[in-house]
């Protein structure tokens, strides 16, 4: 096991250099200098200023330099400070990290808690018209574009039934504490239940609609897997032993169906840290998927590069903790990774 | 069972009225902005929202009065100015104190010492906070720290600043937010703890609001300051009305109707102009539209360089050229296509008109057979090709730059001149205007910082300025204006300016926008400010 965890550890290390190394210098090959757009589009930077400025972030020196120095700073912990608001990367990253986190999990949670029932009864109903009917509905959701959900969302909750709120993490009356960057934590570590319904509330329709195709994706994985599993002899055999049909269909097959779901969720759930910038956008939700676009648009370098890097770290755990999950679910992997 | 039936009744009457709760309250003012404070230096700040957290925080030594375009007392009660226009005496108001925070609590009032900080911070290249930060593109190009020869504190609460040469704008140009007063006793406190960035970033000021959080892209929030000293010197109506203040971020515009349209923001800015169309059309209650003329001019830009390496012409070196484009241009038509036929008039001056000193010109008629004779008697009778750089602006000055360029390139086209269409981002954008070898055009607006005609001259029509025309005659008027003192004299100047900037046109004046922003009926005493930062003070919310 430790011979397993090692060898992940070098795969992480030399992925998160290969990442670092492609991110300093792609960003870099895009058009676009981070010191003009430091000042107004209406006027020019003198140059005097903008020589003074190139020192100062250090863009006089070689690429090469550039990047070693960079590389250094990564090993004492040092990812930067973003060139507009000069705050430290990481500060920014953990200032806008949990609101992904939460959105991703609550949209996770969504789609698993429909779609893997949605998926499971349309493999066992195959053929008719509820299978027809789920799975069409899931082909629609998997088709419509995010941001087209998010505003017939809000033009409906929150314009005309007025349900919902339409944007944000919680109402501007409230101001929790950030001990833990969760919304819905803080607001119950702050002890106010008002304000952890309230974001709970601001959380209901950009989880519907970032959940919406995660939805779709695990019930059409689940009915698939589960239509090859229920032909599988284990599952003739424990209905010939005369188990109960839940016993067959929760126990046997679906804990065997959910190995290649599971592969799709970890998938998906990087994906929605990452990707999640329509969503963020329409709801203006504080994520990091805002937070790196910005920082393209204005060619933030030392966030771009931190963050990206940050973003694969985390994936790179992600991806570790559904390995892990696959030994759980299916021992054979285990004993496999073991040897 | 019955356990479980209560807490979920219980959870969803909360739940809804949570909801219900989620509309701003009587104490909190709530302000949907499309763009987000860069951060919270004051002298770096230029657009809406980021001047408008300034203006929350800070004050600065002369003022501009809220709505308008008049001078009026802020740090400063009054002053003197010498006869020889060189010698500036402030008397400064006393009992003003500052904002404190978790990292520092003030033993001073404002003085005189925070003056000199503030302008030494970007005056001189020796001073310890000079470095802290990226320095201020405001001082660069009004060279107020070059003009500013002296400052002497002749006690806590008179200032003399003495000036290279007389200037007719310097009250003005101190009137900006981006001479907001700095705190000289927060600087030391913070250089001397090793964290001279926590003076941008936990500012504190001396303005009727104080900084509380902010988070890039989402919000900025500030809490009433009890202790301006408006409200101690009785006038109330001058300091915070309400208890919070929020500036809540929300790129899309449909959705910021939406927010004010359920109550979560009071104020909204930069509606779309389909939006305000629809509002005009089809009122809804509870909501109203503030609307004032703009004090931004949206322009086409159109420096003279050459075709290429081996075509030196230049093509818009020519004065007829630039005359044929103006006649060329219908600027009615983009009016009525990218600003709703509403938000926006036609240009005739590079001056906006709430701007003292506009001169109203006539403006250059479409005339297609007038255009094609300009371009023939300037060497090109069949015309010519250039290319116009396009990036998305978003400003109330250009709205919708895709669509004002398919009506240029369209319009263009009739006199023979044939415009590619180049998008990118505007970064890319930026360097490529700066590393610009061959002739282009591209949008740009002039954005004034101060009341003043002058605004919009400064370091843009004058020769080595950004237009790149060099006129001889628009030279003489400008280093005229900036020196003349008497009023009326000024005035004169800055009239023939215009008219010769009209048939000079270093730059194709097309629009200046109406603003409009979309307030909640029972938001009380706001008027919108477009001379820099919106003014939240004496705003209340009608319970």
């Amino acid at each position: 096991m430790l011979r397993y965890l090692a060898g992940r550890a070098a795969v992480a290390f030399f992925t998160l250099l290969g990442v670092s190394l492609a991110t300093f210098f792609l960003i870099r090959l895009i058009p676009g200098d981070p010191i003009l757009l430091l000042m107004p589009a209406e006027r020019e930077i003198s140059e005097e200023r903008y020589q003074q400025l190139i020192i100062q972030f250090g863009f006089d020196r070689p690429l090469w330099e550039q990047y070693f120095r960079y590389i250094a700073g990564l090993f004492s912990g040092d990812l930067g400070i973003s060139a507009f608001t000069r705050q430290p990367v990481l500060s920014e990253f953990m200032s806008y990290f949990p609101a992904t986190i939460e959105l991703a999990l609550t949209a996770t949670c969504f789609g698993l808690l429909l779609g893997v029932p949605a998926g499971m009864i349309a493999a066992l109903a195959r053929g008719t018209a509820i299978d027809l009917g789920l799975m069409s509905a899931a082909l629609v959701g998997f088709s419509m574009p995010v941001f087209w959900w998010g505003m017939i969302l809000i033009t409906f909750f929150s314009g005309y039934l007025g349900w919902t709120p339409v944007s944000g993490r919680i109402s501007v009356l409230y101001f929790p504490t950030p001990t833990t960057g969760f919304m819905l934590a803080d607001t119950l570590l702050g002890g106010d239940l008002r304000a952890f319904w309230s974001a709970l509330n601001h959380l209901i329709l950009p989880t519907v609609t970032l959940g919406i195709i995660p939805l779709a994706i695990f019930a059409r994985q689940t009915r698939s897997a589960m239509a090859e599993v229920l032909n599988e002899d284990y599952v003739r055999t424990a209905r010939a032993k005369g188990l109960s049909e839940f016993r067959v269909v929760v126990v046997h097959a679906l804990r065997n169906a959910l190995i290649p779901v599971t592969t799709v969720v970890g998938l998906t759930m990087g994906g929605l840290l990452a990707g999640a910038i329509l969503t963020e956008t329409v709801f203006a939700w504080p994520g990091i998927g805002t937070w790196i676009v910005k920082a393209i648009l204005s060619r933030d370098y030392q966030v771009i590069q931190g963050g990206i890097l940050l973003i694969a770290l985390v994936l790179i755990l992600v991806n570790f903790a559904v390995d892990v999950l696959y030994g759980v679910l299916d021992p054979r992997i285990r004993a496999g990774g073991a040897s | 069972m019955n356990l479980v039936r209560t807490f979920i009744a219980g959870a969803l009457t909360s739940l809804i009225s949570a909801g219900l709760q989620s509309t701003a309250s009587a104490e909190t003012l709530v302000v949907c902005t499309p763009r987000s404070v860069q951060n919270l230096n004051a002298a770096q700040q230029w657009v809406t929202p980021s001047v408008d957290v300034m203006n929350a925080m800070h004050n600065r030594l002369v003022e501009i009065e809220r709505g308008g375009t008049k001078l009026v007392p802020g740090l400063a009660t009054s002053w003197e100015i010498s006869e020889d226009g060189l010698i500036y005496t402030f008397h400064l108001r006393k009992g003003v104190k500052w904002h404190s925070n978790p990292l520092f609590t003030p033993t001073r009032d404002f003085n005189a010492d925070d003056v000199i900080f503030t302008i030494d911070r970007y005056r001189d290249p020796n001073h310890f906070f000079h470095g802290v930060g990226v320095g201020s593109q405001y001082f660069d190009y009004t060279k107020i720290d070059k003009n500013i020869v002296e400052m002497k504190k002749v006690d806590d609460y008179t200032l003399q600043i003495t000036l290279a040469k007389p200037t007719a704008v310097f009250l003005e140009q101190m009137a900006s937010e981006s001479v907001s007063i700095q705190s000289a006793q927060y600087g030391e406190a913070m250089k001397d703890a090793g964290t001279p960035d926590q003076v941008d970033l936990q500012p504190i000021g001396t303005g009727p609001f104080r900084f509380v959080a902010f988070q890039k892209e989402v919000m900025t929030r500030f809490a009433k300051f009890d202790d301006y000293w408006a409200i101690k010197e009785g006038d109330a109506s001058r300091g915070a009305l309400v208890d919070d203040l929020v500036v809540v971020v929300t790129p899309d515009p449909t959705v910021r109707l939406a927010q004010v349209k359920a109550g979560e923001c009071n104020i909204l800015i930069d509606p779309s102009a389909a939006d305000v169309l629809d509002l005009v059309s089809t009122p809804v209650e509870g909501l109203a539209l503030a609307t004032v003329p703009g004090t931004s001019t949206g322009l086409l830009y159109c420096p003279l360089l050459p075709f290429s390496d081996a075509d030196q012409r230049v093509p818009m070196g020519d004065m007829k050229v630039r005359q044929a484009f103006a006649h060329a241009i219908d600027k009615q038509a983009i009016i009525e296509a990218v600003f709703g036929g509403a938000t926006g008039t036609v240009a005739t001056s590079f001056v906006p008109p709430p701007i003292p000193g506009f001169v109203e010109l006539e403006p250059y008629s479409r005339d297609v057979e007038k255009a094609k004779q300009l371009l023939a008697e300037a060497g090109y009778p069949d015309g010519f090709t250039i290319e116009l750089w396009l990036a998305p602006l978003n400003r109330s000055y250009m709205p919708n730059s895709q669509r004002a360029a398919e009506l240029v390139q369209a319009d263009l086209a009739e006199v023979g001149v044939k415009v590619n269409i180049i998008a990118m981002d505007m970064a890319e954008l930026r360097q490529k205007r700066r590393d610009a070898k061959y002739a282009y055009m591209a949008f740009s607006g002039l954005n004034m910082d101060y009341p003043h005609a002058n605004a919009a001259v400064d370091g843009m029509f004058s020769c080595g300025g950004w237009s790149t025309v060099c006129d001889e005659e628009i030279e003489r008027l400008y280093q005229a204006g900036k020196v003349e003192l008497d009023k009326e004299k000024s005035a004169d100047i800055y009239a023939h300016l215009q008219k010769r900037f009209r048939e000079v046109l270093p730059v194709l004046p097309l629009a200046n926008p109406i603003e409009f922003q979309v307030v909640s009926s029972n938001v009380q005493n706001y008027k919108i400010h477009t001379l820099g930062g919106q003014a939240f003070w004496g705003v209340s919310i009608k319970p």
